[in-house]
């Protein structure tokens, strides 16, 4: 009996660990999921499979390299025996049976939206067992994402894509979403219907001749440099283009790629504070986007437009 | 040494004219082949340890074997074996060597089928195999309708110009519903470059119906199909009713080719290289030549999808885009044998 006591209160002091509960294995085709569980509780979730921010890295967290986003490897996934997948939507809805072949429970999540993506972030976190911790960011970020707000509305052209192919964002994305939320006016066309690419309408140059943006910001996978490059061009070139470039005297900014080319999930917040930031009058240096892409000069901002 | 040489040569050459050489040694090659596919990958597996690791369920890389790899590789070697013994066939028909079974726009009706279901019916993935072949048979049937004039010559370039024309029009028609359906559309490029990402049991059992039914179907008229490789004067003379056959001969052959395009898309080249590749080896006798391209093919699938998956794992190639890169120059150069 005094034996059993002193291992009782052996036991209440922590001097022997509780025996742990089985951490879930969660493998993600989504990298912010990752970013939030491992932001959230670090040593709570096994993340034992996760996909390539770029293609052309591969991962360096320890878990099991899925390679490409948009079609993971079924056999390292298999390998790496999750008992979570999680994917989105509309990227991955059409792998689910394959992904069903790891065994592991798929969670597909809507992230067209910012609050869609956090109260995605929350399922994922129930599915994970670590619901406390992830309300704690949840909350946390919302918090600082009501902070996050323009002083006046500023009217914003948001692209995507590359000269020659360009899509406007519109309200229906995670990116379009924060823009609003911020305080932006979307000057870009509604779309009639459900558009080539969920939430971006396509833009040709009779569209863009008559939006009149004070700020047009840039998002692009590719190589940002030519990219800006050929914008740039493109702009001084007059026409539709041109036109842009006299509207926006707030300017053209390409954005960091590694912020707003994918949904950030928790870093959000620091997402909308770079947006904001760009929207007033003078933006203090180094907020999170590169140096502008086209700085309005007084001769291409002297036009008739404004 | 050089008589060394010359009689080694010689023996060389004696083995070679014999197909039972060529057999054994292709079927050797064959079995090499998939043990080697089943041991590369993402997920290296010992080669002496794939018996344990397929037979012992608690293994913990039995699934990757059992659900991932193995299945791929059974899929790849009977779309390999599929398309080449399509190819064959439609080299005959036509008599031409650089048909493949895309020319009678089979693959082509059996991607626009596949990319309607993917549109209309997204969530109906496990369906588009079934809408490709169906897809493939529908624009068989309509070939043949087309092609087909009772009492008229049906030579073998009403057939081939039909299936140039209907092709023309699937094409345009997929390009432009994956233009105005961009959104949903994704999953359709991997069906167009032809990719075994992703097959599974399911697949492979879907595919071996048409499999088997084509391929023996062509073994039995292997006899009659020699005979179109004359022209049909001396064809029909010999007592071939020479109309019927060929159309029986593009039936298997397209029968063939929606089996493999329904599970792996659009796989090119394949049907093109390797019934030339293996005439040379073994002559146009069809009772040689068919079984030996489909092992031959088989075989060039499954080592073209190995590298596939294994060259930037855990990146992978569309193993389509992977045989064009051979298929492509080899193309070439039967062009630049037979136009000088």
């Amino acid at each position: 009996m005094p034996r059993l006591l002193s291992l009782l209160v052996v036991f209440l002091l922590g001097a022997v660990p509780l025996p742990s509960v089985a951490e879930t294995r969660v493998a993600t085709l989504l990298p912010f999921v990752e970013d939030a569980l491992e932001r959230a509780a670090p040593d709570e979730v096994d993340i034992v499979a996760s996909v390539r921010r770029d293609l052309r890295v591969p991962l360096t967290s320890g878990a099991a390299d899925l390679g490409n986003p948009h079609a993971p490897s079924l056999e390292t996934l298999v390998a790496a025996r999750p008992d979570l997948v999680v994917g989105d939507r509309l990227v991955h809805g059409s792998l689910r049976l394959k992904l069903e072949r790891s065994g592991a429970e798929i969670l597909l999540i809507d992230t067209t939206s910012v609050d869609g993506t956090l109260d995605a972030l929350m399922m994922v976190a129930r599915q994970a067992g670590i619901e406390t911790q992830m309300r704690r960011e949840v909350g946390a970020a919302r918090a600082r994402l009501s902070a996050a707000r323009l002083a006046e509305p500023v009217r914003v052209l948001a692209l995507f894509g590359t000269p020659g192919s360009t899509f406007a964002f519109t309200e229906r994305t995670w990116f379009g979403d924060l823009l609003a939320r911020v305080g932006y006016e979307n000057v870009a066309p509604e779309p009639e219907r459900s558009g080539r690419f969920p939430g971006l309408v396509p833009l040709n140059d009779e569209i863009v001749a008559t939006l009149r943006p004070d700020l047009v910001l840039l998002v692009t996978h590719g190589d940002v440099a030519s990219v800006q490059a050929s914008f740039e061009a493109l702009t001084r070139s007059g026409g539709a283009w041109g036109s842009l470039g006299r509207s926006a005297r707030k300017g053209m900014h390409t954005l960091d790629a590694s912020r707003f080319a994918s949904n950030p999930g928790l870093a959000l917040p620091e997402a909308a504070q770079a947006l904001v930031a760009l929207g007033t009058p003078q933006p203090p240096p180094n907020v999170g986007a590169p140096p502008p892409l086209v700085e309005v000069s007084p001769t291409l901002g002297g036009g008739a437009n404004r | 040494m050089t008589a060394i040489w010359y009689r080694a040569r010689l023996h060389w050459e004696a083995l070679e004219s014999h197909s039972w050489f060529w057999a054994s040694t292709l079927g050797a090659s064959a079995v090499t082949a998939a043990l080697f596919a089943a041991a590369i990958g993402p997920v290296a597996v010992p080669i002496g340890e794939i018996g344990r690791v397929l037979f012992d369920e608690a293994h913990e890389l039995h699934a990757v074997l059992w659900e991932v790899r193995v299945p791929r590789v059974v899929g790849g070697a009977i779309v390999g074996a599929v398309l080449a013994t399509a190819g064959t066939l439609m080299q005959t028909v036509v008599r031409n060597p650089l048909a493949d079974p895309g020319l009678l726009g089979v693959t082509a009706g059996a991607g626009f089928a596949a990319l309607l279901a993917i549109i209309f019916f997204p969530a109906a993935t496990a369906w588009v195999p079934a809408a490709a072949f169906v897809g493939s048979l529908l624009t068989v049937s309509l070939l043949m309708g087309l092609a087909w004039r009772p009492g008229r010559a049906g030579g073998p370039l009403r057939l081939l110009l039909s299936g140039v024309a209907i092709q023309a029009v699937f094409f345009a028609s997929t390009a432009m519903l994956s233009f105005v359906f961009a959104d949903r559309a994704p999953s359709f490029a991997a069906f167009v470059v032809g990719s075994l990402n992703g097959l599974g049991w399911q697949d492979v059992r879907f595919a071996a119906w048409p499999a088997a039914i084509g391929f023996f179907g062509a073994l039995l008229g292997a006899r009659s199909f020699d005979l179109l490789l004359l022209d049909d004067t001396s064809a029909a003379g010999v007592g071939l009713a020479v109309r019927q056959t060929r159309m029986f001969a593009a039936a298997f052959a397209a029968v063939l080719a929606a089996g493999a395009v329904s599970i792996a898309g659009l796989v090119g080249f394949v049907g093109l290289v390797v019934p030339n590749a293996m005439r040379l080896l073994v002559g146009p006798n069809h009772r040689t030549l068919l079984p030996l391209a489909a092992i031959a093919g088989a075989i060039l699938v499954v080592v073209a999808d190995t590298a596939a998956r294994s060259w930037l794992a855990p990146l992978e190639l569309p193993v389509g885009a992977l045989l064009a890169f051979v298929g492509g120059p080899y193309f070439l150069y039967l062009l630049w044998r037979r136009l000088g």
